[in-house]
């Protein structure tokens, strides 16, 4: 199952927040073009995604924590079993000592699952509160494998 | 599966992940999937001051591929079950 093909129905799910009878649908939709057994495989991911994926988070801000230790906040619009996402609106956190936290504008992302670390929820009131112009950090350290 | 059942059992508990990029992010487990992704509810990063990347964030999603560590509460671990279940699995029962 290719990245866009999940992705999309993962927001279609998500939207129409009636989980089983749209994976139905991808069955009967799959079935029709005879594969059952891969249907019968997207049938349990998704079931079990119900409880452990992301798609609570679906239309949410989040904040994502990649690898190379950048942080990318966006709206997520799509994922799959991979944790490849895509973010809508998106920009990056430049987080330094020397001044407050940068805000880059990135747009449209799609973020291979490979380079994630970390899907936050971000808290919209909280995130208001915080004055980024006086948070100074040093930026994340990369993942070390 | 053995370690995703034990985890699953974990679930409700307070518990520590440690990632490898250093920080450690504490909170309520919410739940684990086959590749050990772990979902927390009311996370905290644990050294605030050095890490306020998450200031913002309450719960969250930790891909399993870069925990390091999961530290647990002393009583989430009965160590004689958790024997007798990778006995179990090694033997491939």
């Amino acid at each position: 199952m290719s990245l866009i093909h999940g992705a999309i129905l993962n927001c279609l799910i998500t939207q129409q927040k009636k989980i089983i009878v749209t994976t139905r649908r991808a069955l009967t939709l799959r079935s029709k073009r005879g594969l059952h057994s891969e249907a019968a495989k997207v049938f349990s991911t998704v079931r079990m995604a119900t409880t452990t994926g992301l798609e609570s988070l679906v239309d949410q801000i989040i904040s994502v924590i990649t690898n190379d230790g950048r942080n990318i906040v966006g709206v997520l619009k799509g994922f799959d079993q991979a944790t490849n996402i895509i973010l809508d609106e998106s920009h990056e956190r430049v987080f330094s000592t020397k001044e407050g936290v940068q805000q880059l504008v990135l747009g449209l992302y799609i973020i291979r699952g490979d380079n994630i670390g970390v899907i936050g929820e971000l808290d919209e009131e909280l995130d208001a509160s915080l004055d980024f112009s006086k948070l100074r950090a040093h930026p994340l350290k990369p993942v070390v494998h | 599966m053995l370690f995703f059942s034990y985890f699953k059992d974990l679930v409700g508990q307070e518990v520590t992940v440690e990632l490898k990029n250093d920080l450690a992010i504490r909170g309520t487990l919410h739940s684990v999937d086959q590749y050990l992704n772990i979902k927390l509810e009311n996370t905290r990063v644990v050294d605030q001051d050095k890490f306020p990347h998450m200031l913002s964030v309450r719960n969250c999603f930790i891909r399993g591929s870069v925990v390091r560590y999961v530290q647990l509460p002393p009583d989430g671990v009965d160590v004689d079950l958790l024997h007798d279940a990778a006995r179990r699995e090694a033997r491939g029962a």
